[in-house]
């Protein structure tokens, strides 16, 4: 080596070439994207009495999206809905495609790197009675006959009915995950939180650079 | 030093068994489903953080340490400090780990400890560092090797990496899907630019060292690292294309990872070179250093080369979010690292004790059941990975069928992940009897360890 201070200058030149495009240049300009109105407002025009989107993250869901994190969901399912003709997102009508706006409110944006189960960016659309979500959360086995997802009973509690059963316990109708005779399972609270988060996921807005109406299986 | 072993070691049993109980949980989700702290997503990132951080890091930090010590001709001054770096170090994995049983997880594939773990392990790194670059610039020696090269960048951008993980993921985070680009550069940074320098490092000193030649090219070993170094991290960005991130970046991580390929052929045409030129191969079979080297190398090549072929757009499609990804991963780190990491312990193990390893047997037990569990987790997740993502991109099937399709191949995959974990076992053992000096070994060889059959041939 025969320049030590050329070659520490080289090895730091590594880091800071990557460092500076990846990572700052992004965060200068994709990190600074805020929310916006659906349509383009005219010059002049204030923000004022139209809805911004993506929209704040809600208490409750915002409480699911830290038990979502906390569970680990990243590692079997990914959130972005890829552009129409690369992939099967489209086709499996997944919903519009996720643009890095759709991102900016979450704390651990959850984008996966795998897809055992579905994309779950649009599942609120897909998915919409709360007893189905619970049920696919419980034992996923009983909403979708054979699924592989784990179990996560460890969020529901199993009780002995009180008289009458309360109102948010899970309905099986006949199936092997039916609780005994007399007994009810019932979300707690991080199941209730998860499931109000899962609920919430909803690319049901347009935005200036991917109207609504941007059909992806149209290329 | 033998701290640095003795930990890596541990840890890397714990990862072989996490690994084990998720890839069982894969397929059979029942398994252990009442206990919180053994949920699929949480077991899944122990297994992955103990591999990385606890086995790997450990293992580079002590055979980082040896090499300079070695190639530097030093006696090793304040030798202390790597000692209560590794301390810090084992203590900071240990409360990420915690963390993780917990809950306490982030969304980053390489980074899913918590942020309270993390400044133990950029405190601990940067010691690391500081040392390195000491016993470098006290050397005895003038020249300078290749493999210290890859030594001080390995050592350097470590600390950086975490550094920059920790502000921009922590610290003050970045925003929005900028957290998804930085996490990927973390990762192809920790990859590419702290454990693939430090296996090439070990490659390129221990194949020459242990069949008696020079490296073939010093000249072409220097403009591939340099190649790979600039090129690395950017072909990190391949797992984002498709994503909802600038198409520049998306690009950036096609071009760099085909380029790659150019860096790898040059190190693994030199190496190849080496071994053919002048040198003792049948010494080079004998030695269990040389065989584990060669079969990482030979990994090293199929990463790099399905991580270039899964970056094009057209294979992406298919290829992305399956099982196929895990394949190449576990080709990487697995393959590619461990086995150069096992063959640098089996070398270096011996000169530390002063006692040969006692049980030729484990050796050979290891390779064998490492190797063909390797090519069965492979094999399994190539094949899941391709009918996943096959099926996915046609609308015949339902998700719920997909999966359900791949539980053979999965079930294989256990009996792969549970292959490897007992080649890990009979190192670990064997690595113990040496340490306690049991079964009367005898006294390490100046050369290298050979296997006993060549052995007779060169005595």
């Amino acid at each position: 080596m025969r320049n030590p201070a050329f070659t520490a200058f080289s090895l730091l030149l590594v880091f800071a070439v990557s460092w500076s495009t990846l990572v700052v240049y992004n965060q200068m300009t994709v990190g600074q994207l805020e929310a916006v109105t659906e349509q383009p407002l005219e010059a002049g025009d204030s923000s004022i009495g139209h809805s911004l989107h993506p929209g704040l993250p809600a208490g409750f869901a915002e409480q699911g999206r830290k038990v979502y994190v906390s569970m680990g969901c990243v590692s079997c399912h990914t959130q972005q809905v890829r552009v129409g003709g690369f992939g099967g997102d489209a086709k499996r009508g997944w919903g519009r495609v996720s643009v890095p706006r759709d991102y900016i409110y979450e704390e651990w944006v959850p984008l996966g790197n795998r897809r055992v189960g579905p994309d779950l960016r649009n599942v609120g659309e897909r998915i919409t009675d709360v007893n189905e979500m619970h049920k696919h959360i419980y034992k996923p086995d009983s909403a979708v006959a054979g699924s592989l997802m784990p179990n996560y009973p460890f969020l529901y509690e199993v009780r002995e009915i009180e008289g009458q059963e309360s109102a948010n316990a899970l309905i099986f109708g006949i199936s092997k995950h039916a609780p005994a005779l007399g007994y009810e399972i019932v979300p707690t609270d991080r199941a209730d939180q998860l499931v109000a988060y899962l609920m919430s996921l909803k690319l049901n807005y347009s935005l200036p650079e991917v109207p609504l109406q941007y059909l992806v299986n149209d290329k | 030093m033998i701290f640095l072993l003795i930990a890596a070691i541990e840890w890397l049993i714990i990862s072989g068994i996490f690994a084990l109980i998720a890839s069982i949980k894969a397929h059979s989700p029942e398994f252990i489903e009442s206990c919180e702290w053994f949920t699929y997503g949480r077991v899944q990132a122990i297994a992955h953080t103990a591999f990385i951080y606890g086995w790997a890091c450990n293992a580079a930090f002590a055979i980082g340490i040896w090499l300079m010590l070695k190639l530097s001709g030093a006696k090793g001054c304040c030798v202390w400090i790597t000692a209560v770096a590794g301390k810090f170090w084992n203590l900071g994995v240990f409360i990420g780990v915690v963390g993780i049983l917990i809950g306490d997880m982030t969304t980053i594939e390489w980074l899913p400890i918590p942020g309270y773990a993390v400044p133990l392990l950029l405190v601990s790194s940067l010691a690391m560092c500081f040392w390195t670059f000491m016993t470098y610039f006290n050397r005895e020696k003038d020249l300078s090797y290749i493999s210290q090269w890859y030594i001080l960048g390995a050592f350097l951008w470590f600390p950086l990496a975490i550094f920059g993980a920790q502000y921009m993921l922590f610290t003050d985070p970045v925003s929005g899907v900028v957290q998804s680009i930085g996490g990927w550069w973390y990762a192809a940074s920790v990859y590419g630019l702290w454990l693939a320098p430090i296996a090439l490092a070990a490659a390129y000193y221990f194949v020459p060292q242990v069949i008696g030649v020079k490296i073939f090219s010093y000249k072409s070993a220097k403009v591939a690292f340099w190649l790979w170094c600039f090129l690395v991290v950017f072909a990190g960005m391949r797992h984002l294309v498709g994503g909802p991130v600038p198409a520049w970046v998306q690009t950036s991580g096609v071009v760099a990872s085909v380029m790659l390929l150019f860096p790898a052929t040059l190190v693994c045409i030199n190496l190849f070179f080496t071994s053919y030129g002048d040198g003792d191969i049948d010494k080079a079979i004998a030695s269990p250093t040389v065989r584990f080297i060669f079969f990482g190398l030979f990994a090293f090549m199929m990463v790099t080369l399905l991580s270039a072929v899964a970056a094009i757009p057209e294979y992406s499609a298919n290829i992305h979010f399956t099982y196929f990804e895990d394949g190449i991963t576990q080709l990487a780190l697995q393959g590619f690292i461990g086995l150069i990491l096992f063959g640098s312990i089996y070398y270096i193990m011996p000169k530390l004790l002063d006692r040969e390893w006692p049980c030729i047997c484990l050796i050979k037990a290891h390779f064998w059941t490492t190797i063909s569990g390797l090519f069965l987790v492979c094999a399994t997740m190539f094949f899941a990975g391709w009918e996943q993502g096959y099926n996915s991109n046609q609308t015949a099937m339902s998700f719920g069928d997909i999966t359900s399709g791949i539980v053979m191949p999965l079930r294989f995959y256990t009996g792969g992940v549970f292959l490897i974990l007992l080649g890990q076992l009979a190192f670990a053992f064997n690595f113990y009897k040496i340490l306690l000096g049991s079964c009367e070994g005898s006294k390490a060889s100046d050369g290298p360890t050979i296997f006993p059959t060549a052995k007779s041939e060169y005595q």
